[in-house]
């Protein structure tokens, strides 16, 4: 069964008067397990299309099912139960709290979750998740203490720290220099190979050829939907990095 | 820094609320405490019938009282322990050189017992003396200052309005009565001499009496309402033209006043504590707008309304709170100084700073609900787009 399952959906923005159709009847399916870039101009629909499936906005028309259920009914508390356990979310400016450090951070999905875990489970979690994202020994420090790749790994460690089964990213990398950029889908794919379910959005077609299928929207439809037969291994050209700065 | 401001508002509003309450209770604990003074099981009959506020109101009325009216209710009434005539009047005292305008009353035998008052020297008038108008005097510790100075007066001549008197006794000392004069500038003598040799006629100023018990004194006060129309000759369905209070009473309407007074002045402190909250709400609003792209971020990781409502109310009624505490401690060490600077006296209510408290509370809460739901109706993406 598909962990996502979405069936004619539309979504119409009102400002106003004025109606602005950002999706048109886009069907989509996604397995558990998967990678997806999603690819589009700009106002192709592709953050709207991100912001459904987080569960973040509810669409004008058509059916999302998340895991099997049909999340088009739900109530708020409901929407916020899913982005509390179901998924994690990752953005372009990583929305970090400035005033909490790194560890502060990463607890946050963990304060919100009902099932009433204890401080210490809390901490435990988040050192976990801080430890796989590779920042165990940056726990105190505040985001202004921390790079902008440093800073992306707190909130991908806090994206997780609940152990959702889909991480979404929008343009995770966008203010990131082009080596953090490869260590960050180097995390991804790790991610991923241990059984998560990536769905990210990016234009560059560099980094999309990381994912394991590209979904391009265009005018708010798909108009593409490939599966990639050789995908790059950020591994690996991480390592060829390195090697080009060593010999010089 | 800015915190400290927005709750200035509510230390000030609830320093008010405790230190005015505090000051118009202090003004009547002291009343109460000058009528205490006057006696225990006391009861004040005066002449006059309205009611204009207890001892001192109700002159100038037509049927003043006389000795006779004391006599009827001595030999009539059973709850009655004691009974004297009064006569308060003016007179020019001359005496161990000194010459002195002092208030003089004419009392019985039984003034000093009513009045719970003891004697610091010498002893008192008796029965004998107001039998034969013996011309002897008791005086007040100021007044003894006044005209002897260090020197023991006992045994020494006054002369009230020229007229030899013998002083035998010297009252203990009992401090500002409810008039504001001193308790200790006085000269009591037996009334039937105040009657025969000073004032003439047959009229007295008031009645003092004491019942048995405090469990008697409404009987008393009955007793002698009845026989005072008796005296008087008042039909039934004819008002008094006199007045019988006992202190409890006396208390009350003394106080009425300043109850007003404090109501008064805690209502305005209570504005002052609701401009306060103003100024919270106010800086709870600007902190939401502030804050908006944090709330987007609590609500993208699965914060729910109730969660972001209740995290703002919380910091609302901490705000609040502190405020509320500081105001307290405030009050404190104002209340202090005036106690210790200033004449006036005001006293810390615990359930005032009790009320205090849950009112600052109350006002956090209120006034931060609005705010606090504004910012748990924010949508996450447009809260996550703004700076």
């Amino acid at each position: 069964m598909p962990v996502i399952e979405i069936h004619n959906m539309s979504k119409i923005y009102e400002v106003g008067e004025i109606k602005i159709p950002a999706l048109h009847d886009v069907s989509l399916s996604v397995d558990k397990g998967e990678f997806l870039a999603v690819m589009g101009y700009s106002g192709s629909g592709k953050s709207t299309l991100m912001n459904m499936i987080g569960c973040l906005d509810t669409p004008s028309s058509g059916v999302y099912l998340l895991d099997g259920t049909d999340t088009t009914k739900m109530s708020k508390n409901e929407y916020a139960k899913i982005r509390n356990e179901k998924i994690g979310f990752v953005f372009q400016g990583f929305n970090l709290l400035s005033r909490a450090n790194a560890m502060e951070n990463v607890e946050l999905p963990l304060l919100y979750n009902r099932n009433g875990f204890s401080t210490s489970m809390i901490r435990d979690k988040a050192l976990k998740a801080l430890d796989i994202v590779g920042l165990a020994d940056r726990v105190d420090h505040t985001p202004n203490q921390l790079s902008g790749g440093q800073q992306q790994r707190v909130a991908i460690a806090r994206a997780l720290v609940n152990e959702p089964k889909i991480l979404l990213a929008d343009e995770p990398t966008g203010n990131l220099d082009s080596r953090t950029t490869i260590e960050v889908f180097k995390l991804f794919q790790e991610l991923n190979n241990n059984g998560i379910t990536i769905i990210l959005v990016t234009h560059e077609r560099d980094f999309a050829r990381y994912a394991k299928r590209i979904v391009e929207l265009r005018d708010g439809k798909i108009k593409n939907d490939i599966e990639i037969k050789n995908r790059k291994i950020a591994a690996d050209d991480l390592h060829n990095i390195v090697e080009i700065f060593e010999d010089n | 820094m800015r915190s400290l401001l927005t709750t200035l508002g509510i230390i000030i509003g609830t320093a008010s609320v405790i230190i005015m309450v505090g000051v118009g209770e202090g003004a009547q604990a002291n009343i109460a405490a000058k009528i205490e003074s006057l006696g225990s099981n006391l009861i004040i009959v005066v002449p006059g019938s309205s009611r204009t506020g207890g001892v001192r109101g109700g002159q100038g009325s037509f049927n003043r009282f006389t000795m006779s009216d004391v006599q009827l209710i001595k030999d009539q009434s059973v709850n009655v322990s004691a009974i004297t005539p009064v006569i308060a009047r003016g007179f020019q005292i001359i005496g161990g050189g000194n010459n002195w305008n002092s208030q003089v009353f004419g009392v019985s035998e039984s003034y000093l017992q009513i009045r719970d008052w003891e004697l610091a020297s010498g002893e008192y008038f008796s029965e004998r003396d107001v039998k034969t108008r013996a011309k002897v005097a008791v005086i007040g510790s100021e007044t003894a200052e006044t005209l002897f100075d260090s020197a023991n007066p006992i045994g020494e001549q006054i002369r009230i309005k020229n007229i030899p008197f013998r002083i035998i006794g010297v009252l203990a000392e009992k401090g500002q009565s409810l008039s504001g004069r001193s308790n200790d500038d006085i000269i009591i003598v037996p009334v039937t001499t105040m009657l025969y040799r000073l004032t003439g006629g047959n009229n007295i100023s008031f009645i003092y009496a004491s019942a048995k018990s405090v469990e008697t004194i409404t009987s008393a006060q009955e007793e002698i309402s009845t026989l005072m129309r008796k005296a008087h000759k008042i039909n039934p369905g004819q008002s008094d033209d006199f007045m019988v209070q006992n202190q409890t009473e006396i208390t009350e309407a003394a106080t009425e006043t300043s109850q007003i007074m404090t109501l008064l002045l805690g209502s305005v402190a209570g504005v002052s504590l609701i401009v306060g909250g103003i100024g919270i709400m106010n800086i709870m609003l600007v902190s939401v707008t502030e804050r908006t792209r944090e709330i987007g971020i609590r609500l993208s990781v699965g914060a729910r309304e109730k969660d972001i409502l209740l995290q703002f109310l919380l910091e609302a009624m901490t705000l609040s709170l502190i405020g509320g505490a500081l105001g307290i401690l405030l009050s404190i060490i104002v209340v202090y100084l005036i106690n210790h600077f200033t004449e006036l006296a005001a006293v810390i209510n615990p359930m005032v700073i009790l009320i205090a408290v849950l009112f600052s509370a109350f006002v956090g809460i209120s006034f931060g609900f609005y705010p606090a739901l504004k910012a748990s109706g924010l949508n996450p993406i447009v809260a996550l787009r703004h700076e």
